[in-house]
């Protein structure tokens, strides 16, 4: 995974939530060796289907459609944890679902999924596709790493805001005004009283 | 085809350069202009005609203000005029010229292949469905639609057995009797006067254009008053007793006088074809409208409209003409299966201009120069403000329920 900084000290947002402990031998890969951090006002997220697991660039890509936008304005390290295929394998850790990636603040986490391989526009491809995510994002979040924060004493609701996000392919158009999909924004902010997105882009505070 | 528009302020209409295609469509927001050039090139393909039936001399709208009096006052855009208003129709027959408050004609002294019959289907069509027996109600509406009107009522007649409309399994059924129209579901019967403002809306525009496309399709003859046949038949000698003419000049022109004389193609001009319109219904319309254009290779579709799925459909055609024009034998047969011939639009028979008065460009084509279809434009960067609404409300409602 190519670098965006040199520096590997921890940033606060990992010790904050004391994430190398709490996730020690989920996954092929630990925190410490796997995370970046960045505090560029602009950061590309993806899918990368040659390394296998979440990165970013701060230079916009040819594939832009298929990023999740980042705009950092007060330039504060963000973190990326790519989760699926790094931080979190393995057959017990992952069962029930696991997303993409995680952005993270000091006081903001951001958890990814990304649909960017599904190239039909078809209405219930894509809500099947949607209601995927929801579930893995779900699951990594209030499964795996919001109990395993809570075991190492750090209340992840306390400490941060908490958000959602998925992604499909922009060049597709499928996610303009879809009333499906409000409704599923709707049915998970009453169900888990978090936000869920589809609009491909965050800006952090 | 292929005639050219130039309009400089022109009431709504900024600036504009087009070409007219077989199919030519507008998009943008209310107020515009979109009406408004549809309107001048229907005024511009009826002064066409008439002087070239020679029922006016070229003359006639350069004198005494007609060009603002007659031809703008009959669409009602008279008001329009100012002292910088710039129009010019570069047509197949004629030029015309508006500009410092004077109007003028340019005879190109092109050879009349027939004639057009020009058909204006205007946003408030569905008062002829509710207008039975009142016809004072309709004398109050601009000329344009009194036109349209009386072609409704032809159309009606027309379809003595009843009409299928392109949509739902519904069909029209008149009862010239009572002069009462009826529309018939699967197991229901409801006067015109009582259906859905759907039907009513498109019922006419529908029956109209089909009525039209079929008189075209038959060379129908113009219907000439008894002057204007006498007229007609003085020519006629007067060019066969003309012994200084040999008899294949003489051919020529009474050809070029039967043509005058002859319908060949239908100039159908649609404000909204969605009008009160579920999609689905807004697709099998669209169909039915672009399937009468194909009918003639000279006639031509011009349309307003609104509609996300229009332009989602109208590229669905170009697509279709697209695959076929690539395919062998045995899969054009398939596409055919899929969307059949008089469905297909081919790209270069398609313009489409997006009009818009806040913009620093008043009129852009939005179709894609590398693909021939319909490019991202102002309709679906709608959704996007939808969903910046939304998303903030949802940020509001989220906040309260964690509280």
């Amino acid at each position: 995974m190519p670098r965006l900084l040199q520096n590997n000290d921890l940033p606060t947002a990992i010790t904050n939530l004391r994430l190398c402990t709490a996730l020690r031998n989920c996954g092929a890969i630990g925190v410490a060796d796997a995370f970046d951090k960045s505090s560029v006002e602009h950061l590309y997220v993806y899918d990368d289907q040659d390394l296998g697991y979440t990165d970013w660039n701060d230079i916009e890509p040819d594939f832009v459609s298929k990023c999740f936008m980042v705009t950092n304005p007060s330039n504060n390290t963000i973190v990326l944890l790519p989760l699926d295929g790094r931080i979190l394998t393995g057959n017990s850790i992952i069962a029930g679902g696991v997303c993409d990636g995680m952005l993270l603040t000091e006081k903001e986490m951001c958890l990814i999924e990304f649909k960017t391989n599904v190239t039909s526009s078809n209405y219930q491809t894509i809500i099947q596709r949607a209601n995927k995510a929801i579930e893995q994002l779900w699951h990594t979040f209030d499964g795996i790493i919001k109990p395993k924060c809570n075991n190492n004493d750090r209340n992840v609701d306390h400490l941060l805001s908490v958000d959602f996000h998925i992604v499909f392919d922009k060049d597709l158009e499928i996610t303009t005004a879809n009333s499906e999909l409000m409704d599923l924004q709707i049915q998970f902010v009453e169900d888990y009283k978090y936000q869920l997105y589809f609009d491909n882009e965050k800006r952090f505070q | 085809m292929n005639e050219h528009l130039t309009v400089k302020s022109f009431g709504p209409v900024k600036d504009l350069d087009i070409m007219f295609k077989k199919v030519t469509l507008f998009i943008g927001d209310q107020g515009t202009g979109k009406s408004c050039v549809a309107k001048l090139f229907s005024m511009f393909k009826w002064l066409e005609k008439v002087l070239s039936q020679k029922k006016y001399k070229l003359s006639y709208f350069e004198q005494y203000n007609r060009f603002k009096t007659k031809l703008c006052a009959y669409h009602s855009i008279e008001s329009f005029i100012d002292e910088n208003s710039y129009i010019k129709f570069e047509g197949n027959l004629y030029d015309f010229l508006y500009e410092n408050g004077v109007f003028s004609v340019i005879d190109k002294s092109q050879d009349i292949n027939g004639i057009s019959k020009i058909m204006y289907i205007p946003a408030e069509r569905s008062i002829v469905s509710v207008a039975e027996n009142k016809s004072k109600l309709l004398k109050e509406l601009p000329a344009s639609s009194e036109t349209f009107s009386d072609e409704f009522v032809n159309a009606k007649k027309f379809f003595q057995s009843g009409y299928n409309l392109p949509f739902e399994g519904l069909r029209f059924e008149y009862d010239s009797l009572n002069d009462t129209g009826w529309i018939h579901g699967a197991d229901y019967k409801v006067r015109l006067i009582n259906a859905s403002s759907g039907i009513q809306s498109s019922l006419p525009m529908c029956i109209v254009s089909e009525y039209l496309s079929v008189k075209i399709s038959d060379k129908e003859e113009v219907k000439l008053s008894k002057e204007e046949k006498d007229k007609l038949e003085k020519r006629v000698a007067e060019i066969m007793q003309n012994e200084e003419l040999s008899n294949s000049i003489k051919d020529m022109m009474i050809r070029q006088l039967s043509y005058a004389n002859r319908y060949n193609r239908l100039i159908n001009i649609v404000e909204e074809p969605e009008l009160n319109l579920f999609p689905r219904s807004q697709m099998e319309v669209l169909k039915s409208l672009i399937s009468n254009n194909a009918s003639s290779d000279e006639n031509m579709l011009v349309f307003t409209t609104h509609s996300p799925y229009s332009l989602a459909i109208i590229n669905t055609m170009i697509m279709g003409a697209k695959a076929y024009a690539n395919a062998n034998d045995e899969q054009k047969s398939q596409i055919e299966a899929i969307l059949p011939l008089k469905y297909q639009i081919k790209k270069e028979d398609i313009a489409a201009y997006r009009l818009a008065s806040s913009d620093a460009v008043y009129c852009q084509t939005v179709i894609n120069p590398k693909t021939g279809l319909i490019s991202k434009n102002e309709l679906d960067s709608a959704s996007d403000d939808i969903m910046r609404v939304f998303n903030s409300l949802y940020q509001y409602y989220a906040k309260a329920l964690t509280k």
